[in-house]
């Protein structure tokens, strides 16, 4: 029983106008960015257009239809994320050449495809559709599958190498978990599994990635002098300790105090569309139209402006987790919760590296940076959300996740 | 509305967005202004110093002695210094990105590299779509590295090794400077805020002494290449100056040199304002300031300020401030007059075994302007640097020293006209007094005699003799009488106090005025100065020595100048080195005219009557119309101490070692430098050599001394003479109603006794300035300029 498409309901709509709203945002710091309505505004409305058309699609089809095909589709997410790591241990393939010593992306004739984002989708429905019958799953030993399918994705993502899109899959699992209604137990021994596997995590990490993390308290001056003063105390954070703090204002600290200066210099209203230092200059703050978008953003409209955009990703999650109450399906609500969870929680990684708060990997904001295939993925993802919506309740199905005891909503 | 897990996820959420709010209020709002003045900061894209150029120095005539000559070199961004910056690389890429005019421009120098006249657009335009996607930090540090090869191909000298390690050089040193910095200010504060030196963000000196044609080629072949790099700042030709000195030995110690600043010149100079965001007026590291002379005199006038250039990232146009010269200081000085008289001190010390050094002053009594100063043996200031361990190592000359100003000996016979002018102010004698001298003041005392001539054994009789004859005959028992009469007339120590204010009234025990912070100021000795430094009373044989210039008397030879000009003249004034200054003029003294009349009759009985002192040595013997009135003075000394024999432990035997020291503590640091291992030593290690090499010391006895052989009498004395030139009149005696104009000293350290060494070298002088330069000496207008 479904409604037809174009009844989106309200928070399918909600969803859609904040998802709107945040595209068009980008467009303009985009053309900020690049000075002119020119060809990088140009490619990011066709970017715009193609992921309505994939939204469409995804809507089209539905998500119950996928959700049959969601082992095929991981299957085919994790062959593409095989084929980044064969690149990378024998040194290229064709269409596959590093960027930046990592390998991320296929470059196809006109755009590229990034495999990890193309993951990221597969995931939540492989993983929704892996849970959605459990009854078990307050069981510890049931676990062990839901984290299977996000361990193995997961350290292929990380030998590409991209530890921001790894770790982005952790807390998803997490508040699917939560939501499906495993015990907290569970929850508490996985989280002291994690906390034991650490050391040997840190250890295998790359001294770049170390420097970022390192990051969250090397921003502050008198840590950096600490460091300074007896790097060898502090080995484990930094390894290059020293030449770490001396050079962090031009190395590993030159991006964020350039994301603080922009946010900084908008105050409370911001210096308007397309003015300020550090829009003008790409010097002062690099990648600002992808990765620290929302530095500009803070730069031009000020706190006015960003608690604006916030506001629209608080329209998303409130909304989105408005349908998965609603919906009675449990592969749908787990895939609204899902979806739910992704977002948001890359939302808050991105203004959160922005802000100095959470280390600086390479996540974007989503809908806003500049990027086609996390713009697809993106609306893809809403897609689904929004689709979940339009099933009508389904009110002889026993209510999920509500354990242990049978609930029969229609009897209540 | 929400399930309770779902509620839970929400909550969570909205939690952080939350924090996120909190930390951007806090960044927006309430550290708006911070990081509003931080933008403004970090908008300018470099910024650049103009040095100024040191003002020159000038003789009298305006011949130019020390100025600045331009050189140029190619400097180099401290970021580009340091290897492997990549964050730094990867700014210039962004910056050339995002200048599209600039990356225009490379694409252009591109095409005509490859001989493409670029007149198709489409070729450029394809190219600069070609730049736009290989231009990241990658192909910066690849441009780099040809810019280092192209710059070490510049001359077969410097290899890209070399221009390595001195880029390496460049870094330590700047790493030295701020971690210098940083313990200055932590010392201050708990917790001192790491600075980001100036150094750090300018350019460098890489490449020096570029010439004017070497300037020019350098910059266009690398301009052609790499003008993005120019244009981004990280490479500049630098205009920088050196300081030339263009005379030759004769006024290295008047002009002066400069020297390299230290940390603590840098804190405590004065034109420091750290208050100012971009200090102009402050010296800065590798900045040169006077170390001596008129360089060190006149420092603030002459160094300028520097200026700066800002520019921007954004529309605004450069700023720049412009560097302002120093001013240019004109000394009255006549080099021509000065190098003359430095070639004959050269010639005369030659010839005399046991001179180490001398010095002449000439002086224009009208307006005490000095025009020469000489100091003998000089050195070369444009290598000063590199010849400074040798110069300071000569302990028989002193090449180093300004005699002139800085040496003080006994002035001897030269103040006696002094105590006579004294005695006569004071009312103690009068034309008519006569003293016996039949050798000593007191048959049955050894000392107090008159003077002993050469080849004698015994002193000198003068008989009853006059105030004008006592000087004529230089003797030491008239003005022993009249030691003897300050003491018992005016009060025994009261009366000694008389006597030294006398010697102050003309100028002795004070500078003269000149200016140069090497001028000592002698001693004339009071009573205060006796128990303040000797801690004695003064005793009734001390006006007795003090009236023949013995005792602890001492003056410089400017000092010795500036008094025969006042007893030419009758007045006395500060002397001065600068022209176009403030300066007051001569005053005159309570002395009757008489007094003067008598002492410079005196003088010119000493130099042109059978019976003077110094007729054999300084009488003037080409027919002139001036006449040399002068008068002799040896300061009696004790050898120089040239070499030490240090005797120190050598495992368990002793040994010893012969070394250049005139001082037991000079013997020992010089010993120690001596026996430093040859091969480099970590500075910590060196230390610790040092302090054994110290302890290992027995002891230190001299060896050598100047001059080598101790004469008979166990007297050496370094030879004085003061003279002024007196006008004839028409019947070829002195005119004393002319003004003489040119007072001449001469001081040969161990010339002897008397006259004998010094008289001729002061004869000599005053020929060739009458020869040579009449319009000193003649009467008409006092500074007449020789016409040229």
């Amino acid at each position: 029983m479904k409604r037809p498409i174009y009844d989106l309901t309200w928070p399918g709509a909600a969803i859609f106008a904040a998802s709107v709203c945040l595209c068009g945002v980008g467009l303009l710091c985009i053309i900020a960015v690049e000075g002119t309505a020119g060809a990088a505004a140009l490619k990011q409305v066709v970017f715009v257009i193609a992921s309505l058309a994939a939204g469409v699609a995804v809507l089209a089809v539905g998500y119950q239809r996928l959700g049959r095909f969601a082992y095929a589709l991981f299957g085919i997410g994790l062959f593409l994320l095989a084929i980044m790591v064969l690149a990378r241990v024998i040194g290229g393939l064709p269409m596959i050449s590093p960027i930046n010593g990592t390998y991320r992306w296929i470059s196809l004739p006109g755009f590229s495809i990034q495999p990890s984002e193309v993951m990221k989708v597969v995931f939540i429905i492989g993983l929704a559709w892996y849970l959605r019958h459990k009854e078990d799953v307050r069981r510890f030993k049931t676990l062990i599958g839901p984290f299977m399918l996000t361990i193995i994705p997961m350290m292929l993502v990380l030998l590409q190498p991209d530890l921001g899109t790894a770790l982005l899959l952790m807390p998803v699992l997490f508040v699917m978990l939560f939501a499906a209604g495993a015990r907290l137990r569970h929850f508490a021994m996985v989280a002291l599994l994690a906390v034991c596997c650490l050391p040997l995590f840190w250890s295998r990490m790359e001294d770049y990635q170390k420097e970022r993390i390192a990051g969250l308290v090397l921003q502050y001056e008198s840590v950096r002098q600490r460091v300074e003063n007896s790097p060898e105390n502090w080995k484990w954070l930094c390894p290059d300790g020293k030449s770490a703090a001396l050079r962090w204002e031009r190395g590993a600290g030159y991006q964020l105090i350039g994301s603080l200066g922009a946010l900084g210099n908008g105050g409370w209203a911001g210096q308007g569309w397309r003015n300020g230092a550090y829009v003008r200059h790409a010097a002062l703050l690099p990648a600002r139209e992808n990765d620290f978008i929302f530095a500009i953003i803070g730069e031009q409209w000020g706190f006015a402006g960003c608690l604006g955009l916030l506001a629209c990703y608080v329209v998303i999650v409130v909304a989105g987790l408005e349908i998965a109450t609603r919906t009675d399906d449990p592969f749908g609500r787990l895939l609204a919760v899902g979806v739910v969870a992704l977002l948001g929680t890359q939302t808050l990684i991105n203004v959160g590296m922005t802000l100095g708060l959470t280390p600086i990997t390479g996540m974007n904001l989503p809908f806003v940076s500049s990027g086609g295939s996390s713009l697809i993925a993106n609306f893809a993802l809403i897609a689904l959300l929004i689709n979940v919506s339009q099933d009508r309740p389904f009110l002889l199905a026993r209510k999920p996740f509500e354990n242990p005891e049978p609930n029969y909503a229609g009897l209540r | 509305m929400f399930e309770r897990r779902l509620k839970v996820v929400l909550i969570v959420f909205l939690a952080g967005w939350v924090i996120v709010t909190l930390r951007l209020f806090q960044l927006q709002v309430v550290q708006a202004d911070f990081y509003r003045a931080e933008a403004q900061r970090r908008l300018i894209k470099y910024e650049k110093t103009l040095e100024p150029m040191r003002g020159r120095i000038l003789d009298r005539n305006g011949r130019v002695l020390a100025s600045d000559e331009p050189k140029w070199a190619i400097a180099i961004h401290y970021r580009m210094l340091e290897p492997d910056d990549d964050s730094y690389y990867g700014q210039l890429a962004d910056e050339l990105l995002e200048d599209s005019k600039l990356l225009e421009r490379h694409a252009r120098n591109l095409l005509r590299l490859k001989g493409v006249t670029a007149t198709d657009q489409n070729l450029i335009d394809d190219l600069i779509v070609y730049l736009r996607q290989e231009v990241n930090a990658q192909w910066v540090a690849s441009e780099i590295e040809a810019f280092w090869q192209l710059l070490s191909t510049r001359s077969p000298d410097q290899s890209r090794e070399d221009l390595r390690t001195r880029a390496v050089d460049i870094t330590d040193m700047i790493g030295r400077w701020k971690a210098a910095l940083v313990t200055r200010e932590a010392l201050g504060e708990e917790e001192a805020a790491r600075p980001q030196i100036r150094e750090e963000t300018q350019c460098h000196p890489i490449i020096t002494e570029l010439d004017r044609q070497e300037r020019i080629d350098a910059q266009s072949r690398l301009r052609q290449r790499f003008a993005w790099l120019f244009d981004l700042g990280a490479v500049e030709v630098a205009d920088l100056s050196e300081r030339e000195y263009h005379q030759a030995e004769c006024l290295a110690h008047v002009v002066g040199h400069l020297r390299e600043v230290t940390s603590d010149d840098i804190a405590e100079s004065p034109y420091h304002k750290p208050d100012q965001p971009n200090d102009l007026g402050g010296y800065r590291n590798r900045d040169m300031k006077g170390e001596s002379g008129v360089e060190l005199m006149r420092e603030q006038p002459l160094r300028g300020r520097r200026g700066s250039l800002t520019v921007y990232r954004d529309e605004r146009p450069p700023l720049r401030i412009e560097p302002v010269n120093g001013k240019d200081i004109t000394l009255t000085i006549d080099y021509a007059m000065q190098s003359a008289i430095y070639e004959l001190l050269d010639r005369t010390v030659s010839k005399l075994s046991e001179v180490p050094g001398g010095s002449v002053v000439v002086l224009d009594i009208p307006t005490r302007e000095v025009l020469a100063l000489v100091s003998y043996p000089s050195y070369d200031p444009n290598t000063y640097r590199s010849d400074y361990p040798e110069l300071s190592r000569d302990l028989r000359t002193f090449p180093l020293h300004f005699r002139a100003v800085s040496r003080q000996h006994e002035p001897g016979s030269i103040v006696k006209p002094l105590t006579i002018v004294a005695a006569h102010s004071a009312g103690l004698i009068d034309e008519q007094t006569r003293f016996d001298c039949q050798g000593r003041l007191d048959p049955n005392m050894t000392k107090f005699r008159c003077w002993v001539p050469a080849n004698a054994s015994e002193s000198i009789h003068h008989g009853l003799i006059n105030s004008e004859q006592a000087i004529k005959g230089s003797c030491n028992v008239f003005c022993f009488h009249l030691g003897d009469l300050f003491w018992k007339q005016l009060g025994g120590a009261e009366g000694l106090q008389r006597m030294s204010k006398w010697m102050d009234r003309l100028g002795l025990g004070r500078t003269t005025g000149i200016g140069l912070r090497e001028e000592k100021y002698g001693i004339a000795p009071s009573p205060y100065y006796l128990w303040d430094q000797k801690r004695r009373p003064a005793q009734p044989s001390d006006p007795r020595n003090y009236a023949i210039g013995q005792g602890e008397m001492q003056v410089t030879p400017l000092q010795a100048a500036n008094l025969v000009a006042t007893y030419a003249s009758g007045l006395h004034g500060p002397v001065r080195l600068l022209k176009h200054e403030q300066n007051t003029p001569p005053k005159s003294l309570p002395v009757e005219d008489s007094v003067w009349r008598i002492i410079r009759r005196g003088m010119y009985q000493v130099v042109n009557v059978r019976g003077g002192t110094a007729t054999q040595y300084a009488k003037l013997e080409q027919p002139l119309p001036y006449v040399l009135c002068g008068k002799s003075g040896s300061a009696q000394t004790t050898r120089w101490i040239t070499d030490y024999l240090v005797t120190y432990r050598d495992g368990d035997g002793e040994r010893s070692e012969t070394v250049p020291a005139n001082t037991e503590s000079f013997a020992h640091d010089e010993f120690v430098r001596q026996m430093m291992p040859e091969e480099k030593v970590p500075r910590d290690q060196a230390a610790g050599i040092r302090k054994e090499l110290r302890k290992s010391i027995i002891q230190a006895e001299p060896v050598a001394y100047w001059p080598k052989e101790e004469s008979k009498d166990r007297q050496h004395s370094h030879a004085w003479f003061v003279a002024f030139l007196q006008p004839k009149g028409a019947d070829g005696q002195p005119d004393w109603n002319a003004q003489a104009r040119i007072a001449i000293a001469v001081l040969l350290e161990f010339g002897g006794s008397g006259g004998r060494s010094s008289g001729p070298v002061c004869r000599d002088v005053a020929e060739m300035i009458i020869n040579d330069f009449p319009h000193y000496v003649t009467a008409q207008h006092p500074l007449a300029r020789r016409d040229r």
